[in-house]
């Protein structure tokens, strides 16, 4: 047994010795006048909310619900010592006898977890145990009415009979009653329209119940406040017939729910079965949940994300987020997707996991296609970049030949010209002018094979990715060992990819990696070519850093291949490629 | 080398290029026999006129990647007598060292914007006439340039570097003495230091010498 469940049987047993001494202080009262129904009805409602109380404190401890039912069932025997016929518990009798009642609305306000909302609730509530006990005093102190007690003990604090005072505090205590209760009928009725619907239902029974309770109380309170005295005499037994049945409703509504998911599991289980894969998973999901701000969520392993049917990434709410939560769907031990549902759903636990378990092969059949759905966005964000990319780099070509080759082919047309005039007057300044305007154009001859160079080394196409390697190899300004190279040659865009990425992470490893040796190594291996360029450098890139590596990518995953960046700080860079053959 | 005119065949698909290489060598006193628009007819006009020397483009028709380096190749083979000298568009050091690496005899590599340096062009031909090898010196400067992981280079004088350089484009000691100014004791001494430090076997044989240090800076990684 563990420590909660021993505690509560404690307490039940405390609620019997209580409900037994309460008994016998009704049984042997002389101021009580039907002390057969009195006992009935003091006995039914204090146990009822003691056991109803327990079984909710039992079934969600986390919450404190049900200790609040237990303390009104307790409070309520309590109030039972105004049978007494000893004048001191009589009166202590009479403090205490209209606590269960704000307790009890304490309880409904705080429902469902126990905690109230704001703040200002709790000033209320505060001021309503102060009102419960300070609102009997002038009966205590000037005297009751015949009505209200004959023949009850003299009070230790009984002053003298005052009827005029009297009435007077005992209507006003009443009209602040009232307030009270208008005031928390005011914060129910205003939650329960800002609830979603399956808040709705949670709240229904105590919500409903309450409210009538509520209503009575101020009603009874009400006339009482004008001396009605055969309304609140009605009001008052019609209040404790509704009181008593609370803990009833509650757990009808707690049966009824529990039967109500069953049945919808197994119609879930069913109609999954009759048609797998077709139709909308979602609405079938927040039919047996009863919830339709419900949302799926797919997992994709290769990517590490969440993403919605149509494959956009989407965020899972966080741990203790106050609306929203989620329950993973799993198929044979593998993650498949999620439920993102309403947060009082949460206390359903039973209900989740087997609607979870029912829906593992509907949600793999759709995660499927929602991972359909990533791939081809993926690519369409990719052939943008791609066509975005070559944009760019025609006009960095433009840029380059204009800025370059272009100006020194202009420069030497002006020299060219010049040096013609020249060439009669004065010989030896013209052949200085020829002489710059030869070096000029060696420039510009350097700079237009630079340039082709960058576009499309020549030697990949004639002699391949080994000596275009080599080449890139031999040009770094740091040491770059070749390991290996395939003997073959691969298909012209595999190659071209992979002298790519080896080009831009070697241009990567000599601005950033203050790295002194890289290592490339190109290697044929199921059925993919591996292309891995390290180095010893600080570590620490950034994948997302700058256009190259994410171009990089994109070419890479036009060709079905991915890339893969591993720098941790202070230990090198390793960039991977995989590009199937 | 005899004084003898040289006779020379030229290939480059492109007119204007040919037409203009034509006549910088007849200037320089060279005769061309024959002009070819690509691979074959180069062979053919090789076979028939048995040049001293062909020049020839490495991109031609039809395919326009490595024509000229594998029409060089089979002249070599096929006509021993004829010396070629490959002008490339780019500073492709696979081309290079694939064309010298059977023999660095007769085979000239050069960058195509050489021949508007008429000395040095000129200077080339004559070379790989006579029996000789020329590098272009960006390629010969790439290969001296690069990163070793444990760089024997470093080892070397900025002189000896030079000088290695120099051996590495084909010069005789005549001519690095020359280019260097210096006299071709002192360059001998240097050659002497180089092999010794880089530990290559001594060789006077220019051409075996251009072998043995492109072998090492090929294999110098």
């Amino acid at each position: 047994m563990t420590g909660l469940n021993r505690a509560l049987v404690v307490i039940a047993l405390a609620g019997l010795l209580v409900a037994a001494a309460s008994t016998a202080l009704v049984a042997a009262s002389d101021h009580v006048p039907q002390r057969g129904a009195t006992i009935a009805i003091g006995l039914l409602i204090g146990l009822s909310f003691i056991g109803t109380g327990l079984y909710a404190w039992w079934r969600r401890p986390a919450s404190r619900f049900g200790a609040m039912m237990t303390g009104v069932g307790f409070l309520n025997l309590i109030g039972s010592a105004t049978a007494a016929n000893d004048p001191v518990v009589f009166t202590a009798g009479v403090l205490l006898c209209n606590l269960f009642f704000v307790l009890f609305a304490h309880m409904v306000l705080a429902y469902p977890d126990g905690r109230l909302e704001q703040r200002w609730q709790a000033w209320l509530i505060a001021g309503g145990y102060v009102l419960a006990i300070v609102g009997p005093l002038p009966q205590l102190l000037w005297g009751f009415t015949e009505r209200m007690c004959d023949g009850c003990p003299e009070s230790p604090l009984f002053i003298a009979d005052n009827e005029g005072v009297r009435n007077a505090a005992n209507a006003a205590v009443s009209l602040i009653g009232v307030a009270f209760v208008a005031v928390i009928l005011w914060v129910l009725l205003r939650r329960r329209r800002a609830a979603t619907p399956p808040q709705r239902r949670a709240m229904a029974p105590v919500l409903w119940s309450g409210v009538t309770i509520l209503i009575l109380l101020a009603a009874a309170l009400g006339s009482d406040a004008f001396g009605i005295a055969r309304v609140t005499d009605v009001l008052g037994w019609l209040g404790l017939i509704a009181f008593a049945s609370v803990p009833y409703v509650f757990l009808i509504g707690l049966v009824r729910t529990r039967f109500a998911r069953a049945g919808a599991v197994s119609e879930l289980l069913q109609r999954l079965g009759e048609a797998p894969g077709t139709g909308d998973l979602r609405c079938r999901l927040s039919d047996a949940l009863g919830d339709n701000s419900l949302q799926l969520a797919f997992w994709l392993e290769d990517k590490g994300k969440w993403v919605d049917s149509e494959g956009h990434m989407v965020q899972l709410p966080a741990e203790g987020d106050p609306a929203r939560a989620w329950t993973a769907v799993e198929l044979e031990g593998r993650r498949v997707g999620a439920i993102v549902h309403d947060v009082t759903l949460t206390e359903e636990p039973e209900l989740l996991r087997s609607v979870a378990a029912a829906a593992g092969l509907a949600m793999e059949n759709e995660r499927l296609k929602a991972q359909l759905h990533a791939r081809v966005e993926e690519l369409r964000a990719s052939r943008d970049r791609i066509v975005e990319a070559g944009t760019a780099e025609r006009r960095r070509l433009e840029r380059n030949l204009h800025d370059g080759a272009q100006q020194r082919l202009v420069a030497l047309s002006l020299t060219m010209r010049l040096a013609q005039a020249n060439i009669r007057k004065d010989p030896a300044k013209a052949d200085a002018m020829l002489t710059a305007a030869n070096e000029e154009l060696t420039l510009a001859l350097g700079e237009l094979r630079e340039l082709a160079r960058g576009i499309h080394p020549a030697v990949l196409s004639d002699r391949g990715l080994g000596a275009a390697l080599e080449a890139l190899a031999g040009r770094a300004p740091i040491a770059v060992a070749l390991d290996t190279v395939p003997e073959d040659r691969l298909p012209e865009p595999i190659e071209a990819a992979a002298y790519f990425v080896v080009a831009e992470a070697l241009t990567n490893v000599v601005k950033y990696a203050h790295a002194t040796q890289a290592t490339v190594a190109v290697q044929r291996q199921n059925g993919h070519a591996i292309v891995e360029v390290a180095d010893d450098g600080i570590g620490g890139a950034d994948p997302d850093r700058g256009s190259g590596l994410r171009g990089l990518a994109d070419r890479v995953s036009a060709l079905d291949g991915r890339m893969r960046l591993d720098s941790p700080a202070g230990a090198g860079t390793r960039l991977r490629a995989e590009i199937p053959v | 080398m005899n004084e003898a005119t040289l006779r020379v065949v030229i290939a480059d698909d492109s007119v204007l290029l040919r037409e203009g290489l034509s006549r910088l060598l007849e200037e320089s006193g060279f005769e061309v026999v024959g002009q070819a628009g690509d691979a074959e007819d180069l062979l053919r006009k090789v076979g028939a006129h048995r040049p001293a020397v062909a020049v020839v483009d490495v991109r031609m028709p039809p395919t326009h990647t490595d024509e000229g380096l594998r029409a060089a190749h089979r002249i070599r083979s096929e006509h021993p007598d004829t010396a070629v000298l490959v002008l490339s568009q780019y500073v492709e050091e696979a081309y290079a060292l694939e064309l010298l690496s059977e023999s660095t005899e007769r085979t000239g590599y050069l960058l195509k914007d050489r021949v508007a340096d008429v000395d040095t062009f000129t200077d080339a031909v004559r070379r790989v006439a006579g029996g000789g090898s020329a590098l272009d010196p960006e390629v010969v400067a790439l290969l001296l340039g690069r990163r070793r992981r444990e760089d024997p280079l470093e080892g070397l004088t900025a002189r000896e570097r030079e000088v290695l350089g120099l051996m590495a484009e084909g010069r005789s000691n005549a001519a690095i003495a020359e280019a260097l100014v210096v006299t071709e004791r002192a360059v001998e001494k240097h050659v002497t230091s180089i092999f010794s430090k880089l530990d290559l076997t001594p060789t006077v044989e220019d051409h075996r010498r251009v072998l043995a240090v492109l072998a090492y800076l090929k294999a110098g990684d």
